[in-house]
């Protein structure tokens, strides 16, 4: 059950998070990046214990697009099939600013609240 | 061994397999992008030097690839808006919440206005074909006839686009991509043999009649439905009401003009009687206007998401040097 529940809170995180992450991902490049390419970046920076699957980032990008946070171009590859490179619009980056402001602000509130119990714990001990 | 190409089949066969299993069902549509992207990204890893199996087992179980478009999926087809919405709320009451229901007021809207698009499809479609039998004994005809059938499939998905935003029935916003390397001939034959292709010209040609007849009805459904709710509202504001100088029946009653004024004054049964009839009839159509626009969406998604045979070969890993449309 608490194994269950474990599990539930690391996914919901996940799912939170992976939005902003993504974001700040595609943010970061100064080109328009490849949907694999930028699975790569998300699952080499995904921390310990953290499996970041590539079939997940599709509807993200998706509904991001449908959004207008992301657009989307076709890109010859010298490779193969031309292929879908996704870039940042205007209103993704105003978008991805307030999800930072917003971020940082939970994340201070966690860390409030969990330096707090440490200092608790410690006054108890 | 199974080649690369063998070994992301498999996986897209087993997604799609997935898929055909998934409790509750799954749209077509959401299931023909996903197969998409999955065979775009394969095909790519393998291209950016990664082995297929290694790909295939960082693009995730198909459940959990699935699992995770359904939970971006769900909602979007329709974008439910939020509970404290006040119309989205009147729009589940039972049978008025139709009133409400922007849906059904954009499939209303979609056969009225449907004829103008379907008629640029139409021009288009039989322009299109004259000019390919005109040419085929020449060398031009051939090419002219892949260009009709790209520009019949782009015509079809951009129809599928107004479906979406008007009717809220999810399309695919991808078209399979078809190859553009190889020889000449080879690429034409890729077009040719491809069914969406047909489907999609059959489609432009056989809208014209249905969107003539659906815009008939609904044109007539609304003007009887306005008519009705009209008239008592004339009554009330002017006192009167003028069908010019002849005598009129309505629905049994018999009105006869005054003959020095012109004017005819509807007794008060009648009054009630349309005020009801009137708007019973609006709903009726809104009704029959959101039925038969899911019908129309679904076989506008049909030609979208039809594939031909596995065994005919058909993969959702694009060839090479494939073009991919989306909307």
């Amino acid at each position: 059950m608490t194994e269950r529940l474990g599990d539930k809170v690391q996914r919901d995180l996940s799912v939170g998070t992976a939005w902003l992450v993504v974001l700040a991902t595609i943010e970061a490049r100064a080109e328009a990046v490849h949907g694999y390419e930028l699975a790569r970046a998300l699952a080499a920076a995904a921390p310990e214990g953290v499996v970041f699957k590539h079939g997940t980032l599709y509807p993200i990008l998706r509904t991001m697009e449908q959004e207008g946070l992301v657009s989307s171009e076709l890109v010859p590859s010298t490779e193969g099939p031309a292929r879908k490179c996704f870039r940042l619009t205007e209103g993704g980056r105003r978008t991805l600013g307030t999800w930072k402001s917003s971020w940082r602000r939970t994340e201070r509130w966690v860390n409030q609240v969990l330096n707090g119990q440490a200092k608790g714990s410690e006054h108890a001990v | 061994m199974q080649s690369e190409n063998e070994q992301i089949r498999a996986y897209l066969v087993r997604l799609e397999q997935a898929a055909a299993g998934w409790a509750g069902g799954l749209d077509a549509a959401l299931v023909h992008d996903m197969l998409i992207d999955a065979g775009e990204h394969l095909r790519g890893a393998v291209e950016s030097g990664a082995t297929a199996g290694a790909a295939i087992e960082e693009f995730g179980e198909p459940a959990e690839v699935i699992a995770a478009y359904v939970a971006a999926d769900t909602g979007r087809a329709r974008p439910a808006r939020a509970e404290t919405d006040v119309l989205a709320r009147w729009s589940r009451w039972p049978v008025v919440g139709v009133w409400f229901d922007r849906y059904a007021w954009g499939a209303l809207l979609f056969f009225l206005l449907g004829i103008i698009p379907a008629t640029v499809y139409f021009t288009f479609a039989v322009t299109g074909l004259s000019l390919v039998i005109g040419t085929l004994p020449l060398i031009l005809g051939l090419p002219l006839l892949v260009l009709v059938l790209g520009m019949a499939r782009g015509l079809c998905l951009a129809e599928g686009a107004i479906v979406q935003a008007m009717l809220g029935i999810r399309m695919p916003r991808r078209m399979q991509p078809l190859g553009t390397k190889g020889g000449f001939w080879q690429r034409i034959w890729l077009w040719l043999k491809d069914v969406r292709s047909w489907l999609s010209l059959a489609f432009l040609i056989g809208n014209f009649p249905v969107a003539a007849f659906l815009f008939s009805v609904f044109v007539t459904l609304v003007s009887a439905a306005l008519s009705l709710i009209a008239l008592p509202v004339m009554q009330w504001v002017w006192g009167t009401v003028s069908f010019g100088n002849g005598h009129v029946r309505i629905l049994g009653w018999h009105l006869r003009p005054d003959p020095v004024t012109g004017n005819t004054v509807m007794p008060a049964g009648l009054v009630v009687l349309l005020l009801v009839l009137g708007p019973v009839l609006l709903t009726g159509t809104l009704w029959l206007a959101k039925g038969t626009g899911w019908i129309y969406g679904q076989v506008v998604k049909a030609i979208q998401v039809t594939r031909p045979a596995p065994s005919s070969g058909f993969s959702y890993v694009p060839p090479a040097g494939a073009v991919a449309v989306s909307v």
